[in-house]
């Protein structure tokens, strides 16, 4: 029995503004992305100025590739596809106004930020604390208006796609909160509550659930949408969407360790990872199989309309990218593709492949129907976008393989002797130049292929209507369910016991069908999953302490060290240096003694860095005077001829602010750093290391009167590198827990 | 006695493997339900959802 039949119009106005965004910031992202691609081969286009250098540029990269370009994507898709699964228009016009406008303003603030150096830098979360709360605001009032949208329903049963909708909702909001819980040390400054292990957890907690429920789950969704609509079909497998979501909820949320291999992370924790993500082979291929088998019958169709090319690509690149990315879980492909640029072409297949052509096939699906054109201003430049748009990834990923690979095997070479074959870092940079060039040509053709888009996007939005229609729709209210709902039911003369039922009812699952009419319950069952996952994989970590052993001579950072620290996060440093070197001789023989967990108990954040462009600094205190870091930071080519590092010369003209000196030490004793003296006088005890450092630098032959310059606070840092394990405990030892580890043994297996 | 005191007395590591566990179970339940026989009518249905709505 079905309700009054009712007549209601969808808001497309806010689909419209979410269209023209994502094609805008699509631009926007992609020329950042190829001037820093510029940059690797050419890096005096950074002109010196310190807003345009690589470190600083990435993060603005990659935060317009995934929050501005992905964003905006989503917020189109899902304003589009769910007011017409739910038969219901948006819950509320003026929310989803103030989402499209609060989370523009947010993208702006990223961009008025980052390159300042103002960034919390851990890798896709850098935006200081204000923005992350203005984030938090937005998606919440995004959620309200989503479900309030489902409450508000005319259709009773949730589509898949809303299912994917719903994951994405809740689970950002949850990794968003937990990844930023910081303490502000000033309106545009913090230190994260976690330190070392547990905040690298945390982080890359956060950093692979990021690309499952930003980059993944929403562009399921709306290939589950948008596919069936452009092919005029229904989905191949209702089955395999359903596992294909409960799939990732389950197993997608327990694989993030799988960024921590070999590093100061408890084993155990990362060979869950590894299992997790190995076992999401195969549903992910289920969901590919799936979108592909979709088009059966319907592949004639392909050939004439660029929207299914798009959309067969961008499926294709999904597969691609979830077979290789357990395969890079996998430990030991892991040991020889971290660090290197394989990560960076196994993102950019699954951003520009996957996230990208999903998204640019959905727009020119959309514009003439949103824009009520009727057709698209040309469909032959979006062929022309969909060929050099391919073209464009085949070059830049293949390219980027063969650097990763060439890099990684070069980085582990030994020689006949036994020694490294290339112990000169730069050597492994030169040997990959000519395929950033590649890279370059590459990431020309995409970006060019978006261009044309962004212009076929205005104009077929230049040929709408003087005023748009507004449809009306009519279908039936929801009436309250008629259908049979699963109870479980034990006979009171009954040969099979109450268990055996019980068992019976949850095997039979009729449960889980009821829980698809339920949003709320559905939905909390999901929020319940994510939480209980991530709390399983968590809490050891936090509290069981053998898994951070305490090391008896690693102490505070000094108050310049702490400052200097500062500056190596606000100039983006672990873009391209790690700190954390792995348990592998390669690594041992050119690096030093491997990184223990206990020697980042005071790093907020930790910087253990994702990518070597430059060589790992974890020991890299007391191996050079204090003069040549003077000198490799003002010039970097003056110091390594072949460098492509930019040169850092403000830190030489730019003064240390002593004002706030004392303010971060007291924040960061308030999370439980144990500073003593520094509490009274970190300003003192940072001016005086200063002049030391300085006149140093000046016996050394270098500069005079830098010791009010930003140099020395980041050379005072880079000294103290990796330096604690050489230190001699104290005379008097604390109790056992604080004994220093063994380093002879640590050594080992040099 | 602090948390992370009793935490670590408790010898919880091994939970990781049990909600590993737990998860497949629940995972290969909801597998079992949606391709048992006599499923595919009710799903035929839910497949056309998004052909319907507006057309404009």
């Amino acid at each position: 029995m079905s309700g009054r039949t009712e007549n209601f119009t969808y808001n497309d106005a806010i689909t419209r503004k979410f269209v023209m965004a994502t094609i805008f910031w699509a631009a926007v992202a992609t020329l950042i992305g190829l001037w820093l691609a510029l940059m690797l081969v050419r890096p005096e286009l950074s002109f010196g100025l310190p807003q345009l250098t690589f470190g600083r540029l990435r993060p603005l990269h990659t935060n317009a590739a995934i929050f501005a370009f992905a964003g905006n994507a989503i917020f189109a898709a899902v304003y589009y596809s769910s007011q017409r699964l739910l038969k219901a228009r948006v819950f509320s016009d003026g929310l989803a106004d103030i989402h499209f406008w609060g989370w523009q303003a947010i993208i702006v603030a990223a961009a008025l930020t980052l390159p300042f150096g103002i960034s919390q830098s851990k890798e896709y979360a850098e935006l200081e604390w204000p923005i992350d709360i203005a984030i938090a605001v937005v998606w919440v009032l995004f959620a309200v208006n989503f479900f309030g949208t489902i409450a508000k329903r005319r259709e009773r049963h949730l589509y898949v796609a809303i299912w994917f909708y719903i994951a994405t909702i809740v689970t950002v909001a949850i990794l968003h909160i937990f990844n930023n819980l910081v303490l502000p040390s000033g309106l545009l400054k913090s230190y994260p509550i976690y330190a070392g292990v547990q905040d690298a957890f945390m982080q890359w907690w956060y950093g692979h659930n990021a690309v499952a429920f930003f980059l993944t789950t929403p562009f399921l969704g709306l290939m589950y949408y948008f596919l069936p609509k452009a092919a005029n079909r229904p989905v191949f497998s209702y089955k395999l969407s359903i596992l294909h979501f409960w799939s990732i909820v389950f197993i997608y949320i327990w694989a993030g360790p799988h960024h921590l291999h070999y590093t100061a992370l408890p084993e155990w924790a990362s060979t869950l990872g590894m299992l997790f993500s190995v076992m999401l082979w195969m549903p992910s291929w289920g969901g590919m199989i799936n979108g592909l088998l979709t088009l059966r019958g319907a592949w004639n169709k392909v050939a004439e309309d660029p929207v299914l090319k798009f959309f067969v690509v961008g499926i294709t690149f999904y597969g691609m990218a979830t077979f290789e990315g357990p395969m890079l879980s996998i430990k030991s492909v892991n040991a020889l593709s971290h660090y290197t640029d394989w990560t960076i072409a196994h993102v950019h297949s699954g951003a520009l492949g996957w996230n990208g052509f999903m998204a640019f096939g959905m727009l020119y699906w959309l514009a003439p129907r949103v824009f009520q054109t009727k057709k698209l201003y040309s469909t032959k430049l979006a062929e022309v976008h969909f060929w050099i748009g391919s073209l464009g990834i085949l070059f830049y990923i293949v390219a980027i393989y063969a650097a990763g690979v060439t890099q990684g095997l070069m980085w582990r070479a030994f020689d006949e002797t036994g020694r490294l074959a290339y112990p000169d870092f730069i050597e492994t940079v030169v040997r990959i130049i000519p395929m950033y060039w590649v890279r370059v040509i590459g990431g020309s053709m995409y970006v060019l292929g978006i261009l044309l888009g962004a212009y076929n996007i205005v104009m077929t939005w230049a040929a709408r209507p003087s005023k748009y229609e507004e449809p009306v729709q009519s279908a039936p209210a929801l009436a309250p369910y008629q259908g049979e709902e699963p109870r479980l039911i034990i006979p009171f003369h009954s040969t099979l016991s109450p268990a055996g039922h019980r068992l019976r009812y949850f095997a039979q699952a009729a449960w889980h069908r009821a829980w698809e009419r339920r949003p709320l319950k559905f939905t909390v069952w999901v929020t319940i999953a994510v939480v209980v996952a991530s709390l399983f994989e968590i809490i050891p970590t936090f509290l069981i302490r053998s898994n951070v052993p305490t090391i008896a001579t690693v102490t505070p950072y000094t108050p310049l060290e702490l400052y200097g620290r500062d500056i190596y996060i606000e100039e983006g440093c672990y873009n391209c240096h790690s700190q954390m070197i792995r348990p592998i001789r390669a690594e041992t023989e050119r690096y030093g003694e491997y990184s223990k967990p206990g020697e980042f108990v005071y790093d907020r954040p930790f910087q253990w860095g994702s990518r070597r462009i430059g060589p790992d600094l974890a020991r890299v205190g007391g191996k050079y005077p204090h003069l040549w870091h003077v000198r490799h930071m003002e010039q970097p080519t003056s110091t390594s001829p072949a460098s492509i590092m930019p040169p850092y010369a403000w830190l030489l003209e730019d003064d240390i602010e002593f004002g706030v000196i004392q303010s971060r030490v007291d924040t960061m004793a308030m999370l439980g750093v144990p500073y003593g003296e520094a509490l009274k006088s970190a300003e003192e005890m940072a001016r005086a290391q200063a002049q030391e450092i300085a006149a140093e630098i000046e016996k050394q032959g270098g500069r005079a009167g830098l010791e009010g310059k930003k140099i020395v606070a980041l050379t005072a840092y880079l000294q103290r590198l990796g330096t604690d394990l050489k230190k001699k405990p104290k005379v008097e030892p604390a109790p056992s827990e604080q004994a220093p580890v063994k380093t002879a043994s640590a050594g080992g297996d040099k | 006695m602090k948390l992370s005191d009793v935490m670590s007395a408790a010898n919880l590591s091994f939970y990781a493997e049990v909600g590993l566990c737990l998860f497949l179970v629940v995972f290969v339940t909801v597998v079992v339900r949606t391709f048992r026989r006599g499923s595919q009518a009710e799903f035929d249905e839910l497949r056309r959802l998004p052909l319907g709505g507006d057309e404009e």
